[in-house]
């Protein structure tokens, strides 16, 4: 079968050593991601939620960019500390911990995209996401949910708008010591 | 590996062939094997297209062959695509179409179908054994194509002349 995605979650010490691993299968796709991709097929515009709440009409010119520079956390992968369970029409993580280095916020790095790697033996291939979040905010920091923002462009007829494609509500709450920085992905994944 | 639920992505194909009266004569629904790494080539290219060059997803095409080898993780195309026409051996192929999405709130789904009408208008019988899909990116330009699902039917259905066979993925996500 079929589409799946993976979230593997790391914690880095300032001395650079791995103090926290885990991979998770992801819940993860919401309706927004749906709705583009309907949209883009059929050019029949559907609404859509962007990560404020508000409904936009997607047109067929939009995109699904995620590949985010660092120090900004209008997409890409977004993390929060809320706890609430994922539903299908999730917009926007239930509390997003902001970029920054002030209490309770965490530094965004750019996000990366590596293209698709395959396995014929085992009829696999996957492409990854990454992003990684250190905390110089002075004090730990708890992480207890994941997402991945996508942008719809700004080119031409496209939206510009932000909106929430994949949301994971992690099941363990990971605390991020000062100094320390947590590396996210999400590994999505086909198998023939 | 913890398991934190269920996928994610799945498709369904279902295939309904009809007579010239528009009498179903065969409906089946299977579990679709399906995506192969073109989806992801595909994902890969709007995920990074960069803001000078932004890329989308254009162009959805269903297709039908009559090849039987097993679908592989790095197949761009059919087998044995079954061409368009109405000569020998040939399907006339209709136009893609695509239902609104449906969100679920109880089950917490959301999906569409995505589907395709082939009509036998070759004058003998014609018979289908695999179904795949093509869909483009583009960028105000060329698009580029990728094949995205494959499918070998479990059983091949033979077409008799003027009979309609109609092919529907049901893309569905889970949260």
């Amino acid at each position: 079968m079929n589409v799946k995605a993976y979230l593997k979650i790391k914690v880095i010490d300032e001395n650079g050593k791995c103090t926290y691993y885990r991979r998770y299968r992801s819940r993860s796709f919401v309706a927004n991601f749906l709705r583009q991709i309907f949209t883009n097929l059929s050019h029949q515009s559907v609404n859509n939620v962007n990560t404020s709440g508000g409904s936009y009409s997607i047109v067929n010119y939009d995109t699904i960019i995620v590949n985010n520079v660092s120090n900004n956390d209008n997409y890409g992968i977004l993390i929060g500390k809320g706890t609430s369970a994922p539903n299908i029409i999730d917009y926007n993580l239930s509390q997003v911990i902001s970029n920054g280095a002030s209490v309770g916020q965490m530094q965004y790095g750019a996000v990366s995209v590596t293209g698709a790697v395959t396995n014929t033996s085992t009829n696999t291939g996957y492409i990854t996401v990454t992003r990684t979040f250190t905390n110089n905010s002075g004090s730990s920091i708890t992480v207890s949910e994941v997402g991945l923002v996508a942008w719809s462009g700004n080119f031409s007829g496209q939206s510009n708008q932000f909106y929430l494609i994949i949301h994971d509500l992690l099941p363990t709450p990971i605390t991020v010591p000062n100094g320390s920085s947590l590396s996210i992905s999400y590994e999505i994944q086909v198998a023939t | 590996m913890e398991r934190m639920r269920k996928p994610n992505i799945d498709a369904y194909l279902t295939v309904i062939v009809k007579d010239k009266n528009g009498k179903v004569v065969l409906r089946k629904r299977y579990k679709s094997r399906s995506f192969v790494v073109g989806f992801l080539n595909a994902l890969y290219t709007v995920f990074t297209s960069p803001p000078s060059a932004q890329q989308w997803l254009v162009n959805p095409d269903i297709v039908v062959g009559s090849g039987k080898t097993k679908p592989s993780i790095t197949n761009t195309g059919l087998t044995s695509q079954i061409g368009n026409g109405t000569g020998a051996g040939q399907l006339q192929y209709g136009t893609d179409s695509l239902t609104t999405p449906i969100t679920n709130l109880n089950n917490n789904s959301a999906s569409f179908t995505w589907s395709k009408s082939f009509t036998n208008g070759s004058g003998g019988n014609v018979t289908v054994a695999e179904v795949g899909a093509y869909l483009a990116t583009e960028n105000a330009g060329s698009p580029t194509t990728y094949f995205i699902l494959h499918d070998l039917l479990p059983s091949p259905i033979t077409l008799a002349n003027t009979q309609v066979l109609t092919v529907a993925y049901t893309i569905t996500i889970t949260t």
